[in-house]
């Protein structure tokens, strides 16, 4: 490689780089100060160190149920291809739609193949970065793994050399088989007229696999320990799994070798084929076929419709809004259903956690509302007007009105789907009318707060030169912001009231004190928003 | 029909418009000329209330932007010098956002999207998504846009830019109706020849200062404006 490739290469990573990192940490309404910056940097790294954690514990419970068992069944391969099933599941998920982002619809293909840059250089420095994803994702079950087995096994240093080699090498096979999937799902979803639905469809296949995975978890790892003999006598008929595994439980180089190739052969035959197929890619028109406009009459609304439905249709057009911010209300849905299908199950085990009456209605609204929290509509709204604010700015529309828009989208969306998974949860626990009432309200109050701390985050965090709205819902301060938020004001009075004042004081006093907090706690925000969160929309350019 | 007066906006410690004053009547069209960066885009921003100013008044059908900017808004039509619109509605979906905002009844909106979207040849693409569109189909679509609520005052950055010979003249046509209606236009733009023919009136602007103004027989003379914007340009002392 000379050098002008190299600095090519090196300019490639830079602005990446620059990018992600301008994302998270800069304001988009122009510079702000070192402090400020300097605080959400350390912000972000609290949150993301905070949800990295999250991960490895849940997937330490998973390997430490394993470890023991298998090591001493003699299956010790078997433990760790199942960490690298489990890790390339996790890295395949998380990074297939970014890959068909990244690679394949990236804004800037076009701008950067009119430079004189080799496709190659174009495609290694999107890939190191997908690598990077990848690696990360990696780690959240490669770390728990390796400790729980370590923990339970007498471990050498061979195994921990080979278990190096083994997560330097996987991420690749992982890149090369998203590669092919994010350019399926490219293709598919690019030549269909409705390309949100097709994308929503994919995406709710891929996480409803990933769900039940993980749903069913404990069967599965019953399974395992139980079916070990069966399991391995089937998978150890399919050598390369064996071989995986085999090369860290007893290392054995030749097996390593042919592992690391494994990973690696994919990898290099889909670089090779998307270097010489990337400008034909890249450049492909895959839109949908024209519509010629027929003439019918028209409607007209009021103002406030008029926003709202500008609202809705932003997110109806864009799969990764609905699968990021609104995934929630189908799981509120979901919840709804499940706790009428499941009753019984659902009261035998509020039997056995002694959860009777009062308790059983706050349990179920502290789960409720942290359900809520998988809804995020406002915390990337303000963000999302980009490089259109212009409109809202210059037409005669109150900033009140625009910021009331994005909070209705998000209060009309869950506050139905909460109320009916409340009224499954009456349905279900019978409570007192004080209870009913509580179940009711703190919810919908719940909702309502978390749609305001969402905008407020978002307008004191904004960012409007996006490339790619990716950026702004999925990788913006403030939803990492809004999220963490929301859902510290369950989790707190949650253990607050099961550690510590459960015991204390009466249950149907802490939950109408937590209803009255969340009414307040809306009322203080909505007056924020009307006048502080104004002015600060209407400075923003 | 707009009037500034002493219009300052300072950007840290850049004071990109500095003192500016003009005023616009009803019926005129009104050219505002200079260099990348001397300042026309942030004028119009703080004339159509997009940006606020720290000093001076601009009034537009004699209500202050600073007070009313609400009231403001609703006598004008703004177009950006790049129109980003929502690519995430359709371009008939657009025009009828815009109408609902300015409470356009249907029966006009029908009829004024029918008229100006024949005129601009894009009738038949109104069903398909913005994002669809090229750069002057955008362009085209802000018009529309602008013209959909008969705006008193319109004021336009770069118009021209990445429109068609045809819709060029069809816009300089349209321009001149709503003149003649006793409209207003303002608008920023670096084709010289355009603004020599259209405006009756022009402002040269250079680092934020206002170096002359008036109707276009008092700043061009018997010169080109290309000539007089030249010499302007290069003197330092203006």
């Amino acid at each position: 490689m000379n050098w002008k490739v190299t600095a090519m290469f090196k300019a490639l990573l830079k602005t990446r780089l620059a990018a992600i990192g301008a994302f998270l940490f800069l304001r988009g309404g122009g510079q702000q100060n070192k402090k400020s910056s300097k605080l959400k940097l350390v912000g972000f790294a609290v949150l993301m160190l905070y949800a990295c954690f999250a991960f490895m514990m849940m997937f330490a419970m998973y390997f430490q149920q394993l470890a023991e068992p298998f090591f001493q069944a003699g299956y010790g391969w078997l433990y760790f291809t199942l960490f690298a099933m489990t890790a390339f599941a996790l890295m395949f998920i998380g990074s297939v739609f970014t890959v068909k982002s990244q690679l394949y619809e990236a804004k800037d293909n076009e701008l950067l193949l009119s430079l004189p840059i080799p496709p190659r250089l174009i495609l290694g420095s999107r890939m190191i970065m997908i690598m990077i994803l990848n690696f990360v994702f990696e780690l959240l079950v490669a770390i728990p793994a390796y400790v729980m087995w370590v923990r339970a096994v007498p471990a050498t240093s061979s195994q921990l050399l080979s278990f190096v080699v083994l997560i330097l090498a996987l991420p690749f096979l992982s890149v090369a088989i998203s590669g092919v999937f994010g350019w399926l799902i490219a293709l598919s979803t690019g030549r269909v007229r409705n390309k949100s639905l097709m994308t929503v469809l994919f995406s709710v296949i891929f996480l409803g696999l990933y769900f039940v995975f993980f749903s069913q978890a404990n069967v599965y790892i019953q399974k395992l320990v139980m079916n070990g003999k069966e399991i391995a006598g089937s998978l150890s008929s399919f050598a390369p799994l064996f071989w995986i595994g085999n090369s860290v439980a007893e290392p054995n180089v030749l097996q390593l070798v042919l592992s690391v190739l494994i990973m690696l052969l994919p990898f290099v035959l889909m670089y090779y084929l998307l270097t010489v197929t990337f400008i034909r890619v890249a450049t492909a028109k895959r839109g949908a076929a024209k519509v010629k406009y027929e003439e019918k009459a028209m409607h007209s609304s009021s103002l406030s419709s008029a926003l709202f439905r500008r609202e809705m249709k932003h997110l109806l057009s864009s799969p990764v809004y609905i699968l990021n911010a609104g995934l929630g209300v189908i799981f509120i849905i979901g919840a709804a259903i499940a706790l009428v299908i499941k009753k019984d199950t659902i009261l035998a085990l509020a039997e056995q956690m002694n959860f009777g009456g009062s308790t059983a209605s706050a349990a179920a609204v502290f789960a409720l509302c942290l359900l809520c929290t998988t809804v995020l509509f406002t915390a990337p709204s303000v963000s999302l007007e980009g490089k259109s604010l212009w409109i809202v700015k210059s037409l005669p529309i109150a900033t009140k009105d625009v910021l009331n828009a994005k909070l209705h989208l998000h209060i009309y969306l869950t506050a139905p789907a909460i109320f009916l998974a409340a009224a499954a949860a009456i349905y279900v626990i019978v409570p007192s009318i004080l209870d009913v009432a509580i179940l009711l309200l703190a919810p919908v109050f719940y909702v309502m707060l978390s749609a305001n701390i969402g905008l407020i985050c978002n307008l004191k965090s904004p960012r409007f030169d996006w490339i790619n709205e990716t950026q702004v819902i999925k990788q913006s301060m403030s939803v990492l912001m809004a999220m963490f938020l929301t859902s510290l004001i369950v989790i707190v009075p949650g253990v607050l009231y099961f550690v510590a004042f459960g015991s204390m004081v009466s249950t149907t006093i802490f939950m109408v004190a937590y209803t009255l907090l969340l009414f307040i706690g809306w009322f203080i925000s909505q007056k924020w928003i009307s006048t502080r969160g104004a002015e600060i929309f209407d400075g923003f350019n | 029909m707009l009037n500034i007066t002493g219009l300052t906006k300072i950007y840290g410690d850049k004071r990109a418009v500095d003192k500016l004053s003009l005023h616009i009547a009803p019926g005129e069209i009104y050219g505002f000329i200079g260099h990348n960066g001397a300042g026309k885009t942030t004028t119009i921003k703080c004339c159509c209330g997009i940006l606020r100013f720290e000093e001076g008044e601009v009034f537009v059908d004699g209500i202050s932007v600073k007070e009313n900017p609400l009231e403001c808004k609703k006598r004008l039509a703004y177009i950006p010098d790049n129109p980003d619109m929502y690519e995430f509605l359709s371009g008939i979906a657009y025009l009828n956002f815009v109408a609902d905002i300015f409470g356009v009844p249907t029966k006009e909106r029908e009829e004024r999207i029918k008229k100006y979207a024949d005129l601009f040849e894009l009738t038949s693409d109104l069903a398909q998504p913005i994002s669809a569109y090229s750069h002057g189909m955008k362009q085209k679509l802000a018009l529309i846009s602008a013209f959909l609520h008969e705006p008193k005052l319109i004021v336009m950055d770069e118009p021209f830019v990445g429109l068609d010979p045809k819709a060029s003249h069809m816009l300089k046509e349209l321009m001149r109706e709503h003149c003649a209606k006793g409209g207003a236009i303002f608008f920023s733009t670096h084709v010289l020849e355009v603004a020599e023919k259209l405006c009756d009136k022009v402002a040269i602007i250079k680092d934020g200062k206002l170096i002359v103004s008036g109707t276009m027989e008092d700043v061009k003379g018997t010169s080109s404006l290309e000539d007089v914007f030249l010499e302007l340009e290069g003197d330092g002392n203006v």
